[in-house]
């Protein structure tokens, strides 16, 4: 058990002296330190060190199938960032993410707020709102692939019927339709998590604050803009954050449903890592490109932590 | 059970082990196991499991067989194999995926002085040809995948046609023949013909179509032959075919297995299928199974017609040995012994293990059981399977620059140029 010492003091009580004293602060002050050292030896272990390992083979060739290693030092790292192929999975990256993260969090904002407004049956609502989330990505994409199926997919075959398309739509074959086939998917996915943050959010306002509004005369959208968003924005951060970051890095998703195609329309930083580090086998290439894509979502955490502690200043 | 049953059976059991230890060889005395590195799962390759119990039995040797996901293959074999690990002692891969770096880096050993007289004779010569490397032997083959025809006799029938297509011309007038709108609402209930594009078979497909007009992959020097005449007669032959408006457009996402569904579900009348493939369609498919055919594969004119050796193209399936395997003779026995025993299994062409072993094709069985064993022969017979290296390097280019074509995103010439500057780029040649 742990004594507060400036406690016992403030409280009037003797301030101890001698070795049980000692111990008594030295828990107090290194307890926490102590009980988390484990911890952190594993995580240090099993994250920092793949990491450190992974930056020292980016200065490296490491071209296992033609035999060629040695020390590079940055020429990894000038030829991604001269090469116009890097760019372009740049670009795509950064349109998957974008639409994913401004559709995903707009569509859970939605269904949070109704979700808040549901009368009855949250029970029922709230767990089948998590089933996308249950569900593995790779089987996400194999379930998406079969409802696009170009001869036995769903979807084709509701639009025929309602006379929305003329004939079976191949959603793949197309650059724009299989991106936005990606970000639907992604969206399906992704979106429980937000949804729960976001309606955590949301239980936090006090009806009081809408009442008040209420009889100030206040529509839904003056609600929406001047209370519920400014009351639930560090949520909203988290999830914009938090989304960001993975979509970012997401592989699964693209490799099994559109396998970055068609062409190169969708071949994401992460599809585009995984075929030069396992298929070509250039591993110190590789690394190089995943550590540029470490340096971006880190910039993503510092956004993050920036906005938030400016979020707790206020 | 009484015991003198039990006597019995006890007697017969130290009989067997006795016999089992006397028939032991001496390459496997001392040997307690050996690993098999298995490219995926065994379950689409019967001939595995059936082949490791029958070896098992025979030696003593107990054999681990360890399934390598398809997805991190490449690189589990090339990490394992490169930093000198005796991991796996045999590893059975697609012929090819590693050729010629990992017999040019030393990571494999040559197989020459295990191979009896007359078998090197008896395999098919395109798979002794792509399993060698300067003029050794480093992959016993013990399966092959061709993509062949595979139609709807039925329709064909209909339609008039007295057999299936064996030109290009012919195949596409079939396949728009046999595109069919039941209700002219502009929307095919079949379409004529399907053929797979996804990963591995892109290129098979591509390479198919390229040997069928007369083309070759790679040139004597290594440099791509695929990029000229016929490389680009054999993407326009297939944007004509999707224009024709005779296949669906959804092949850019078919794998063989996807164009054998649609051929055996009615959604197609004719389709290429793998080997392996078409016994699924035409054993498994309800009602159209006995309606399906197997064929050759059309080529630009009637293969008896074309000077060119090969017309068709091949890819083989094959066991290497470890170079740093601790018990190297054994684990050249147990890919000697996969290059024979499976290589002409009756039974397991039945399955789909398409047996490498000429003369396995004349046995009765088969030929009571298999029905397609002809045709499939024949087509071996011209086929090849021209080995470069970094396969995995210029698999997927060529994938997308046929898919860029089939979708309507390049024109062909357009495609051809891109996949040069791809190529050069990842230093495929």
């Amino acid at each position: 058990m742990s004594v507060d010492m400036n406690a016992a003091r403030e409280m009037g009580g003797p301030a101890r002296k001698g070795p049980l004293a000692s111990l008594a602060r030295f828990v107090d002050n290194r307890f926490g330190q102590l009980v988390t050292l484990p911890s952190l030896l594993v995580i240090m272990l099993v994250v920092g060190f793949p990491t450190l390992y992974l930056i020292y083979t980016s200065f490296f060739n490491r071209d296992l199938l033609r035999q060629r290693f040695g020390f590079v030092g940055l020429h990894h790292y000038s030829e991604a960032l001269t090469s116009s192929a890097f760019w372009g999975y740049l670009g795509t990256t950064t349109i998957y993410s974008a639409s994913s993260v401004v559709f995903g969090v707009g569509l859970s904002l939605l269904i949070a707020i109704v979700l808040d407004n549901v009368r009855s049956g949250k029970w029922f609502y709230l767990p089948v709102i998590l089933i996308p989330w249950m569900i593995p990505p790779v089987a996400t994409a194999i379930m998406w692939k079969w409802m696009i199926h170009d001869i036995y997919g769903i979807l084709n075959v509701v639009l025929v019927n309602i006379g929305i398309l003329q004939g079976p739509y191949h959603w793949l074959g197309d650059p724009v339709a299989a991106m936005a086939v990606l970000v639907s998917a992604d969206v399906w996915y992704r979106s429980p998590f937000s949804i729960l943050i976001l309606y955590a959010g949301l239980q936090r306002i006090p009806s009081e604050i809408y009442d008040a509004a209420k009889i100030d005369g206040a529509g839904p959208l003056a609600y929406f803009r001047h209370i519920t968003i400014p009351s639930i924005r560090p949520e909203l951060l988290i999830v914009l954050v938090v989304s960001t970051m993975f979509v970012f890095r997401e592989f699964g998703l693209p490799y099994v449903l559109t396998g970055g195609g068609p062409g190169e329309a969708t071949e994401v930083l992460a599809l585009a890592i995984y075929r030069r580090g396992n298929l070509l086998l250039r591993q110190g290439y590789a690394s190089a490109l995943s550590v540029i894509m470490l340096l971006i979502t880190i910039g993503f955490v510092a956004i993050y932590f920036r906005l938030l502690s400016r979020e707790e200043q206020s | 059970m009484n015991i003198r049953r039990i006597r019995a059976i006890i007697a017969g059991l130290v009989l067997v082990c006795a016999g089992s230890a006397l028939a032991q060889p001496e390459w496997a005395k001392g040997v307690d196991r050996l690993v098999w590195g298995n490219a995926g799962s065994i379950d689409g390759d019967p001939a595995i499991l059936e082949t490791i119990l029958e070896f098992e039995a025979w030696t003593g040797i107990d054999v681990e067989i360890v399934p390598v996901p398809d997805l991190s293959q490449t690189t589990e074999w090339a990490r394992t194999l490169a930093l000198g690990e005796g991991t796996y002692d045999v590893i059975d891969v697609l012929v090819g995926l590693g050729n010629p770096e990992w017999a040019r880096n030393g990571w494999i050993v040559p197989l020459d002085d295990v191979v009896p007289e007359g078998l090197r004779q008896d395999w098919l010569p395109s798979a002794v040809e792509a399993g060698t490397y300067d003029g050794e032997l480093y992959w016993m083959p013990h399966y092959g995948q061709t993509l062949m025809l595979g139609y709807r006799s039925d329709l064909l029938e209909e339609a008039g046609f007295d057999g299936p297509p064996q030109t290009w011309d012919e195949l596409l007038e079939v396949a728009q023949a046999l595109t069919i709108d039941e209700n002219g609402d502009g929307n095919p209930e079949t379409f004529g013909f399907a053929f797979p594009t996804l990963g591995d078979y892109g290129l098979w497909t591509f390479k198919s179509f390229l040997k069928g007009g007369g083309g070759q992959m790679w040139n004597e020097d290594g440099t791509p032959a695929f990029l000229g005449e016929e490389g680009l007669q054999a993407l326009e032959f297939l944007d004509g075919l999707m224009e024709s408006g005779s296949v669906p457009e959804g092949v850019t996402e078919y794998t063989a297995g996807d164009a054998g569904e649609v051929l055996s579900g009615g959604q197609a009348a004719m389709a290429l299928l793998s080997t392996g493939g078409v016994i699924d369609a035409t054993r498994q498919s309800t009602p159209y199974g006995q309606y399906l055919e197997v064929a050759p594969l059309p080529t630009i004119r009637p293969a008896s017609e074309m000077d060119n050796e090969f017309v068709y193209n091949a890819s083989y399936n094959g066991v290497v040995v470890n170079a740093d395997s601790p018990n190297i003779e054994a684990a050249k026995q147990l890919a000697l012994f996969m290059g024979t025993y499976a290589s002409s299994w009756n039974e397991g062409a039945v399955e789909g293990n398409i047996p490498v072993v000429r003369s396995t094709y004349e046995s009765p069985y088969l030929q009571k059981h298999f029905s397609y064993a002809d045709a499939i022969l024949e087509q071996f017979n011209r086929a090849n399977s021209d080995i470069h290296q970094g396969y995995a390097a210029y698999l997927e280019p060529v994938n997308q620059a046929l898919q860029n074509v089939l979708n309507g995103q390049m024109e062909p010439q357009e495609a051809l140029d891109w996949l040069d500057d791809r190529l050069q780029e990842l230093e495929v040649y």
